[in-house]
């Protein structure tokens, strides 16, 4: 429609030609704007009115694309409206979606007319724009003029920017499209997802991806467009990348699993594929020693080398105890082995028994192999103890 | 690094070395060690107390005497000593008991009679006055009869 100059009507200072003219050119210029979605009666058809609300045109400026765009709404019909059982009245709501720009009926609570509480319109839903309350009867037969309460905001409809970066949940395939451009998809399950052609998403399209449960995630494009070269792309549990449409294929960017480091307990279990061991936590992988000590067994007792240890006590001939920093979760959640080794490469040559003692304790002792009942002894050689532990720490 | 001596219910004499370990976190010392050997000392432990290192002994022939305040216990010492003394005389002995028995199979009464005397000079080893009468570790363990040093 065309525009017009806005001058301020004024029935007291202006002319006879000039008053109704400016009228006509305020006309114009509030048109597009007042009209927008404007709803009202039937007119159409016969009878009318009846049970529906007409919207009228109107502009949505859709920003969820890589290049905005404004679609002009047609006049709409939003029917779907009944009539309240005898003695109750109800409303309803009339509103936009922000994101198709379809005109959609919210219906009310019916309650006793006269009652308490009376009747109060629906929320409105999320991503949604209000046009206007609609309030029936049970004597009604038709929806007219009086019944609806214009509620228009006075803005054009648009899909708004929150709408874009939303996260959308996941657990099989719909197609990525073009209302898909800079929302994150947190996809479940194992499936395969499907891209919309890369000419209608267009150069410059892009999403988040993130695989975010243990299945397998395939991307493919359409037809024999490729992703990274390739016709599919998986993403394993946890993976997540950015992919993005060059108008014609399409590419990852930033493909990777998540950094989330596992616990203790996973750790320990050893069957989570979808975290991550790191310097801190590998320690607690089953196949790690949880603690180890070397010590010289000859001479003033010192601790040459050791992982998790508080002390080594001497208690007298071939005798050692030793103290764990953190300990393990009981007496009988670990096991380890100790042995004699030599400085200088020699065989060793007593026997070196372990003792897990308690959960904070263990012990190792000594004695000559050849003695038919054993007494310790401190060994000539080696001069050094070595004990390794293995288990599941508290 | 110092060491804690204490007792324990069995009476027996404890030192505990403390451990700097290898992945202990950054910035942590000796002493941070020497209090977590303290604070994980055996719930038994009785009267811990830390020594420097060189204090305790590094001959540890008479470690099984050693006394809470690093002296040495002369009785359980003569015992040890003892003790030692006959691990010393055993292959000795088992030596002439073949040398007996073959000069029993050869009728040789003088021989013998020989051995007799050297395995009951064995025999007496541990009754050695000298044990008895040694006052200080260093004294005891000098004690090897002559029995011991023959071939």
């Amino acid at each position: 429609m065309t525009t017009a100059n806005y001058t301020r009507p004024n029935y007291s200072t202006q002319s006879g030609t000039v008053y109704p003219a400016g009228i006509d050119a305020m006309a114009r210029v509030f048109e597009r704007s007042a009209s927008a979605f404007a709803p009202h009666e039937q007119t159409a058809g016969s009878p009318a009115p009846d049970l529906t609300v007409v919207v009228d045109a109107g502009p949505v400026l859709d920003i969820s694309r890589a290049a905005p765009d404004l679609n002009e709404m047609a006049q709409q019909t939003v029917s779907g409206f009944t009539i309240p059982s005898a003695g109750q009245s109800r409303i309803d709501r009339v509103v936009i979606n922000d994101t198709t720009g379809l005109a959609e009926r919210v219906a009310g609570t019916a309650v006793t007319t006269g009652g308490s509480p009376s009747a109060a319109p629906p929320d409105i839903p999320a991503r949604r724009l209000p046009v206007c309350q609609v309030a029936i009867a049970s004597t009604d037969t038709a929806i007219t003029n009086d019944m609806l309460t214009d509620e228009r905001c006075g803005v054009p409809v648009k899909t708004s920017r929150a709408r874009r970066g939303a996260t959308v949940a996941r657990s099989s395939d719909t197609i990525l499209d073009a209302g898909d451009y800079d929302r994150t998809i947190l996809a479940t399950g194992t499936f395969t997802q499907t891209l919309t052609a890369a000419a209608v998403l267009g150069d410059g399209w892009y999403c988040f991806y993130r695989n975010d449960g243990v299945g397998s995630i395939t991307l493919d494009p359409n037809a024999r467009e490729t992703i990274d070269g390739a016709t599919t792309k998986a993403l394993a549990a946890a993976q997540s990348c950015m992919i993005i449409c060059d108008g014609s294929n399409f590419k990852t960017v930033g493909l990777g699993s998540a950094t989330v480091a596992a616990t203790q307990a996973e750790m320990e279990a050893g069957s989570d594929n979808t975290v991550m061991a790191t310097p801190l936590n590998a320690k607690w992988a089953p196949s790690a020693a949880k603690a180890f000590a070397r010590w010289n067994s000859a001479g003033t007792i010192a601790v040459n080398s050791s992982i998790n240890m508080a002390s080594i006590s001497d208690g007298g001939v071939g005798i050692w105890d030793a103290q764990i920093a953190t300990d393990f979760a009981s007496a009988t959640s670990y096991t380890g082995v100790a042995y004699g080794g030599v400085k200088s490469g020699v065989a060793p040559l007593v026997y070196n028994t372990f003792i897990a003692g308690a959960a904070g304790s263990f012990s190792v002792r000594a004695s000559k192999g050849d003695t038919v009942i054993p007494s310790y002894a401190d060994p000539d050689a080696p001069d050094e103890i070595h004990a390794v532990l293995f288990g599941d720490q508290a | 690094m110092r060491r804690i001596i204490y007792q324990r219910a069995d009476g027996k004499i404890w030192i505990a070395c403390p451990a700097l370990n290898i992945d202990d976190p950054p910035g942590w010392t000796e002493a941070d060690s020497e209090q977590r050997a303290w604070d994980k000392l055996p719930a038994d432990a009785l009267n811990p107390r830390f020594i420097e290192a060189s204090e305790v002994p590094i001959d540890r022939y008479f470690r099984d005497a050693l006394k809470l305040d690093l002296t040495v216990d002369m009785v359980k010492a003569k015992e040890i000593h003892r003790e030692k003394l006959r691990a010393l005389r055993k292959p000795k002995l088992a030596v002439l008991d073949i040398e007996y028995m073959q000069a029993d199979e050869a009728g040789d009464v003088a021989t013998k009679a020989a051995i007799a005397v050297k395995k009951q000079a064995l025999r007496d080893v541990t009754d050695d006055p000298a044990i008895a009468a040694a006052t200080t570790p260093e004294a005891l363990k000098a004690v090897v009869p002559a029995a011991l040093l023959e071939r």
